[in-house]
């Protein structure tokens, strides 16, 4: 059953392209995510009751990554949450999007993006859980991409690939560290680490790089707003269900396991609370409607991170409710934002046009959610967080400010179009499948206060996963308390703000440009801009294009390599040459003078001849030292290699010394360092028997295995065949490569 | 300068080509099914091969070679690959490891032959290797030299 949860997406994403291109109506496509729901909420009793629903099948057991998969409580709350958003996004990209030329396209990458969440969630297997997380960057990376004509649209999907896989890298070790440690890959197993270590440190700061750049805490934040270069659905699915609450998810899931592990709690706390607060800040800068949402995203994130941070009963409750309370408004409220830009044909909140009511009133209803204010769901969420951070002065000031400027947000995104003087241009009433979401979210997350004991048992039962020891009642009603009291405050600091909204627009605008050119984003541009002049650098010093240099660098520095460490490791082996025959020393002697012969020749085709005549001679210390098929070989290759250079020869350009002096007097240094170093090698080799030769095996099975006689046959076709198909391969390339070189150039030589 | 590669060769070289391609050809094969048990082999055989039709070409021309060999140096180049993965696949009918060498010892006329996948691994490095060389050789020919 959960297999078929991960695979209907993916076969969504199989057959969207080929249904629309036949023209049949993109809402049908909904069925699938509905389907995962519907099958989601089949499991509710089990989930909710503790009880485990798994599953497992082999993939890669060798490395232990297995499709093992798992429902707990969180897991089942976000799998309603990425399939019921999921439905109602599909529904609203179908009739938003309609007619667009790429609507294959966005679908096939929304339902891949769908189905890796869907997985992400499901996964118990540390290392599948990986992959599926990757496979959201990616899918996610099209998505934000879809206007692939836009130059914005491409940089921003690139940040959002760059710093996410970044980030997975680091998550990836930190896993495999964490996994080590732990003696298993699954979540469900895994228990709390007592040890205090570098190891377990080490594991920490490598997988909250990967979860805080998934989840867009600072410093890594500034690619989530950027992200709203994507169509408008992908940003309502990204913001509120999938992607960023991926890296939620995990430290969820994790925070029982570094319960007691300060560096964890510290660094979650603090990255959440910042981030929380500098969402919040910069939401109330922004104008433009969909930057204005995802910052106010960035603050959610925040606020969840900073939650399992704090690590008591109220932070896991709060942690619970507000997850829900924020998917349902920001799903709603990026819908909308939709809507809004078409009905007033701009989505700068300056300069908005008044908006048919019924908008209004949804955004007012979502709005209200926004600013958490009873009954809504966030209400009970804001109370939760106001408890859980009063055990420091510092976190309740900064969630404070965080609720004042949230709440003025809220109300501008209401007040400024119900103000908005502006003329109204033409308003075409949006279909159905676009009310849908926002409607039912909206409201769903305003009633949810009221029906809060509809999520009593579901947030218990994740409260004790992640660490609670006592059941909290969530009401609309704590009695009078001093979170109350900052809960009441906030609301009227956050109206005064929301007044001053459009008064202190010109500051925002200067202020955001500072932000702009100070914040961790410049950081990231510098780093990608050093990072590719540096490649720049490098490309022009080691790969200039000249075959000679090259050469020179390659030989240059494995005779520094090899000869450095076999002085240092083994000593100058003692030269003798007692075994030398006469006719060997004359063999080598043909060889040297040839190969002086060739380099100092003035002729080409002399100098061709002198190195057959190395070749050949080659090939006679081949057969005397009884191998016959290697000096077959070479005879045939020397052969066919002259043919070729006289084949070539004619249409050579003049044969010059292009080198200077220094430059040849460089290779020659080379050239001879590069011989003493062989010949030293194979003078240690014969004082030494480091390790047995292999040849024995091979002469001894050559028969009996192999069927043959001939060792070397039978090592090429049988014992390393591997290696020779490999090889015939690399023959079939050069080809190719010789043949794209001359053949498919434009014009002759 | 356009009709071929080599239009002056000499009488004696053009006629020496004609004679000696055939046996090496002939011998090229012989050291293909011989490299099992005595110096030789798929790829020994497939310089062979190369060297026959690399003579023909400089002595007779890029066209004549191609009229010669019919298909295209590439086409062999890609049979001989495919051949190569192909010996691969039959070990994995028994569920042994991938590309152990499968045999089949048949009995023709009282001679035992020993077919297996080795010997199609073999000649797969044959065609390969000739087609690797060839298709250098007609290229330099053809474009680099401009015979047509």
């Amino acid at each position: 059953m959960m297999l078929t949860s991960i695979a209907l997406p993916f076969i969504a994403a199989a057959i969207a392209p080929v249904w629309l291109r036949r023209g049949l109506p993109g809402s049908w496509l909904a069925l699938f995510p509905l389907a995962v729901f519907v099958l989601n909420a089949g499991l509710y009793s089990q989930a909710v009751s503790g009880m485990e629903v798994s599953a497992h099948y082999p993939w890669v057991p060798s490395i232990g990554l297995n499709f093992t998969l798992y429902v707990d409580g969180l897991r089942w709350l976000m799998l309603t949450l990425i399939s019921g958003i999921g439905t109602a996004v599909v529904l609203y990209a179908s009739s938003y999007l309609a007619g667009h030329k790429d609507l294959h396209r966005f679908f096939l990458w929304l339902f891949v993006f769908m189905g890796a969440m869907v997985g992400l969630v499901l996964a118990d297997n540390l290392l599948l859980l990986f992959v599926f997380w990757e496979l959201t960057s990616i899918a996610s990376y099209m998505l934000i991409g879809f206007t692939h004509e836009s130059e914005k649209s491409r940089a921003s999907a690139l940040q959002g690939l760059l710093v996410t896989v970044g980030g997975g890298l680091a998550l990836l070790a930190g896993m495999i560290m964490l996994g080590q440690q732990q003696q298993t890959w699954l979540i469900s197993e895994m228990s709390l680490i007592t040890e205090h270590s570098s190891w377990i440190n080490a594991a920490i700061v490598l997988i909250l790089i990967g979860t805080f750049t998934k989840s867009a805490q600072f410093p890594f934040q500034f690619w989530l707003p950027n992200a709203m270069a994507a169509p408008t659905p992908v940003s309502a699915y990204l913001h509120s269900a999938t992607m960023v609450k991926a890296g939620v998810f995990l430290m969820a899931q994790l925070a029982p396991v570094f319960a007691q592990q300060s560096l964890w709690l510290t660094l979650v706390t603090g990255a959440g609370a910042i981030t929380m607060l500098l969402g919040a800040w910069l939401a109330y800068l922004a104008v433009d409607l969909k930057k204005i949402l995802a910052y106010t995203t960035v603050t959610a994130l925040g606020i969840l991170t900073m939650l399992v941070g704090l690590n008591s009963d109220y932070a896991f409750f709060a942690f619970v409710t507000f997850l829900v309370a924020h998917a349902l408004y920001k799903a709603s409220l990026f819908m909308l934002a939709g809507i809004i830009e078409h009905q007033a044909h701009t989505r700068n909140l300056r300069h908005i046009r008044p908006l048919p009511k019924f908008t209004l009133a949804v955004t007012a209803v979502a709005a209200w959610s926004l600013a958490g204010i009873a009954p809504a769901l966030g209400f009970i969420a804001k109370e939760l967080l106001l408890k859980a951070s009063a055990t420091s002065g510092w976190l309740t000031a900064m969630v404070f400010a965080t609720a004042a400027l949230t709440i003025a947000v809220a109300v501008s995104l209401v007040w400024q179009p119900w103000r908005s003087r502006r003329q109204v241009k033409e308003q075409h009433a949006e279909p159905w499948q676009q009310w849908f979401g926002p409607v039912l979210f909206s409201s769903l997350a305003l009633l949810l206060g009221l029906g809060a004991p509809l999520v009593q048992p579901l947030a218990n039962t994740i409260a004790e996963q992640m660490g609670a020891n006592n059941v909290i009642e969530l009401s609309l009603w704590y009695g009078l308390s001093p979170a109350l009291a900052l809960s009441f405050a906030s609301i009227v600091v956050g109206i005064g703000l929301a007044a001053l909204w459009r008064k202190n627009r010109v500051l925002a605008a200067k202020l955001r440009l500072i932000s702009r050119y100070t914040g961790t984003e410049r950081l990231y541009e510098l780093l990608l801009a050093g990072n590719l002049s540096f490649a720049d650098w490098q490309t022009r010093v080691l790969q200039n294009g000249y075959l000679g240099r090259y050469l020179v660098l390659i030989i240059a520095i494995t005779t520094l390599a090899v000869t450095s460490t076999l002085l240092s490791q083994y000593g100058l082996p003692s030269f003798q040459f007692d075994a030398l025959e006469p006719y060997e020393v004359g063999m080598l002697f043909v060889m040297l003078a040839s190969t002086l012969y060739a380099i100092a020749s003035r002729q080409r085709f002399a100098a061709i001849i002198a190195l057959g005549a190395v070749g050949f001679v080659v090939a006679l210390i081949f057969i005397h030292f009884s191998a016959p098929d290697l000096g077959i070989t070479q005879v045939l290759v020397e052969t066919l290699t002259v043919l070729l250079l006289v084949l070539v020869l004619l249409k050579l350009p003049g044969f010059k010394n292009y080198s200077s002096r220094g430059q040849r007097l460089l290779d020659a240094v080379v050239a001879c360092a590069f011989g003493l170093m062989m010949t030293l090698l194979v003078l240690a080799t014969q004082e030494n028997h480091w390790a047995d030769s292999i040849a024995h095996y091979f002469i001894e099975h050559s028969y009996s295995l192999g069927f043959g006689r001939n060792v070397v046959n039978v090592i090429l076709v049988d014992f390393r065949a591997l290696d020779t198909l490999g090889e015939i391969f690399v023959l079939a390339l050069a080809a190719m490569g010789v043949y794209s070189m001359i053949r498919l150039r434009r014009s002759r030589l | 300068m356009k009709q071929g590669f080599a239009p002056n060769s000499g009488l004696i070289l053009r006629t020496a080509t004609l004679a000696i391609l055939p046996l090496q050809l002939m011998f090229s094969v012989f050291l293909l099914l011989r490299g099992h048990n005595e110096p030789g082999g798929g790829f020994i055989g497939g310089l062979v091969a190369a060297g026959a039709f690399s003579l023909y070409l400089i002595v007779f021309g890029a066209k004549a070679t191609r009229r010669l060999i019919r298909v295209d140096p590439q086409d062999i180049l890609a049979t001989g690959l495919l051949l190569g993965l192909l010996a691969t696949l039959p070990a994995l009918l028994p569920g042994q490891s991938f590309f152990t060498a499968q045999w089949l010892p048949l009995d023709v006329f009282g001679t035992t032959v020993k077919l297996s996948t080795v010997l199609v691994f073999d000649i797969g490095v044959y065609l390969a290797v000739i087609g690797t060389i060839t298709t250098m050789f007609f290229v330099l020919a053809e474009r680099l030299v401009g015979s047509q």
